[in-house]
């Protein structure tokens, strides 16, 4: 976005005040670019017929009334070239309270349909807006985020653009990127890249991990750099296991089907049986144990075994500790 | 700043013109309410006659601002029709606008739509006419995609509405639901508190009166909504539920909206979780979905309807348990 100052100014003598005038120029020529004074004077000449030029003194007076009504105006100096600066000014957009409370809803809202494009072009045009809000109006919205957006992760985080992660995952490109997990710290993993998600809030990077024998999911925040990305094309074919399960009271519509999941029954006391081709089985678990007892496993026997496993855990730790 | 400002010299005149300029890009303005303004500023302190302020009025208008001048129609008040300062906004900035409203849309309540046009038409104030131009042509057009984002509630409109009205009127109200799990119809006297969108269902956040708690119930299982005589005075009380996080997830968790974390235990790292949540059935699925790292402390209620879940879904591998068991 720029800043722009629309109208161009011309001079009159009848019943305007000659001196606000010089300072809205002035204005003009600041929120265009930084300037010095004989830039000024030439400015004033251009919009104001017979102009003098003003002294230093003059010039001074103007910018401490443009000061005194909110703008911060740096002095020239070394690291400026000499030049006035206009880095902020109060003509700023208000909103109402309502008016931001329905932006944050929307926004939480598109969070829940684990639309992560949708979810940043709307942090993009949140972030590039902020900068035009009034003091009040920027507070209410920041404050308003914080609290009804609590588990949205910045994408301005993002050490990465993520539209070329979605370029690298359209072309499955193996890349070794440097992650920082909050269990291990630090560390080097390299994947075969297949797509990106966002779900509570945060943007995942799916890939698969030869080493591992298993696709992981990376949140795009905790990625601190890309180490390499392998130019050619590695013939990787992801280990997978099909799973199938029984989900109880469900209609296709409302249960939640991925797009590496298909129902392949439904008998008729409302029952879906589904295979599942699992890449990752601690996602896979997951989303089983939140259907709670509404799903059961059917096979492969080893992965009925594993959950049976975790729910006696479950229920274990339950027992352990006696309720106070 | 204050004392740089007691040094300062600055033209009073000047100074005038620009407040006026300022506080005309907040709002519209009549004379006495400008007046009020420059005598409450402290570089001003006093009033000025009718004649001065449309001095002030021509300097802005000559230096290029449109001013609107005081009528019936805009309560006889200086309106600023563009703010001193414009925005470019990108192609892909008009297109979010545009999506943002299809959402607007999308939510079936008159509130939203008036929110988020009013913020429109303030943006417009900081647009050129050219970008003004590109944003009614995106409003106009009717992809595939934003209709559908816009009806995706449009069946649940004329109930969306009617809620939102008894909510505005702090209405108690009594509502009739049944939901896939429920044989019988059910009963509920609530006060209304909020219409949650979530994915692709609606719900409905209402205080049960009879028993005390904040619920929720999919706007589809109910079957009939009907205002009570008497409005409500009730104060709601949020029920905390507690948990504790443990494990690689204690490290990594981020709070939900309405909770609070402990510090991690210095020797466990476990943190403890209070969450005033209001829809308890979404809160248990995903403290199932924790699996062992994960242990509901309080209510007791709440915490004995885990160990059910957790029991039943056993039951759904009893034979393959005892098998296990066996071997």
């Amino acid at each position: 976005m720029q800043k722009g100052f629309k109208n161009k100014i011309t001079y009159k003598i009848d019943n305007i005040s000659v001196t606000a005038f010089r300072i809205i120029s002035i204005l003009n020529m600041l929120l265009n670019n930084s300037c010095n004074d004989e830039e000024i004077n030439s400015q004033l000449k251009r919009d104001i017929d017979n102009a003098r030029d003003l002294s230093k003194d003059t010039i001074c007076i103007y910018l401490n009334t443009l000061r005194v009504l909110g703008c911060d105006i740096t002095r020239p100096a070394k690291n400026n070239n000499y030049k006035y600066i206009l880095k902020s000014h109060p003509f700023k957009l208000s909103l109402e309270k309502d008016e931001i409370e329905t932006l944050v809803e929307i926004r939480k809202y598109i969070s829940t349909l684990c639309d992560w494009k949708a979810a940043i072009e709307v942090d993009k045009l949140f972030s590039n807006l902020l900068d035009y809000f009034s003091t009040d109006t920027k507070n209410f919205f920041i404050s308003a985020k914080k609290t009804s957006l609590k588990r949205e992760i910045n994408s301005e985080n993002f050490f990465h653009e993520i539209k070329q992660l979605e370029n690298y995952c359209k072309q499955n490109k193996v890349i070794t990127l440097l992650y920082n997990s909050p269990e291990s710290g630090e560390k080097n993993i390299t994947i075969m890249l297949d797509k990106i998600t966002m779900e509570n809030g945060a943007f995942y990077l799916w890939g698969y991990n030869e080493e591992l024998e298993s696709t992981m999911y990376l949140r795009v925040d905790r990625i601190v750099d890309i180490k390499s990305v392998n130019l050619h094309k590695k013939n990787i074919k992801p280990k997978s296991i099909l799973v199938k399960y029984k989900l109880k009271g469900c209609c296709p519509l409302s249960c939640g089907i991925l797009e590496n999941e298909s129902i392949i029954e439904k008998t008729s006391d409302n029952e879906l049986i589904i295979e599942a081709v699992v890449t990752n089985k601690f996602n896979f678990f997951q989303k089983i144990l939140s259907y709670g007892d509404k799903c059961t496993i059917l096979q492969p026997a080893e992965i009925k075994k594993e959950l049976i496993s975790k729910l006696k855990n479950m229920q274990l730790l339950y027992s352990e500790t006696e309720y106070v | 700043m204050s004392n740089m400002s007691r040094k300062l010299k600055i033209s009073s005149t000047a100074y005038r013109v620009l407040l006026l300029l300022q506080k005309l890009n907040e709002k519209k303005l009549s004379t006495d309410r400008l007046n009020r303004i420059f005598s409450e500023d402290p570089y001003v302190a006093r009033f000025f006659s009718k004649d001065v302020i449309l001095k002030y009025i021509s300097t802005l208008r000559m230096a290029g601002f449109s001013i609107t001048k005081p009528s019936a129609s805009n309560d006889y008040c200086y309106v600023l029709n563009k703010a001193p300062v414009q925005i470019d906004f990108s192609e892909e900035e008009i297109k979010t606008l545009r999506m943002l409203k299809s959402f607007a849309q999308s939510f079936q309540q008159k509130k939203f739509l008036t929110n988020y046009y009013s913020f429109v038409e303030k943006l417009k104030r900081y647009m050129n006419e050219e970008q003004i131009k590109k944003l009614n042509e995106e409003f106009a057009k009717k992809t595939e995609n934003q209709e559908k984002i816009k009806d995706k509630f449009k069946d649940y409109g004329d109930l969306i509405k009617k809620i939102e009205q008894y909510i505005v009127e702090n209405q108690r109200v009594e509502i009739k639901y049944r939901t896939k799990q429920d044989e019988q119809e059910k009963i509920a006297v609530t006060k209304l508190q909020k219409i949650k969108y979530h994915a692709d269902s609606v719900k409905l956040l209402y205080y049960d009166l009879v028993s005390g708690q904040m619920n929720t119930i999919k706007i589809n299982d109910i079957t009939n909504i009907k205002q009570l005589p008497s409005i409500s005075g009730e104060k709601q009380l949020l029920n905390p539920v507690i948990f504790k996080i443990k494990g690689r997830l204690a490290k990594a968790y981020r709070p939900y909206e309405k909770e609070k974390l402990t510090d991690p235990d210095l020797k466990t790292g476990e943190i403890t979780v209070t969450s005033y949540t209001d829809d308890m059935e979404v809160l248990l699925r995903r403290l199932l979905k924790y699996g062992e790292n994960c242990e509901v402390l309080y209510p007791k209620q709440v915490r004995n309807k885990m160990i059910n879940f957790i029991s039943r879904t056993l039951e759904n591998y009893k034979e393959n348990v005892t098998q296990i068991k066996k071997i």
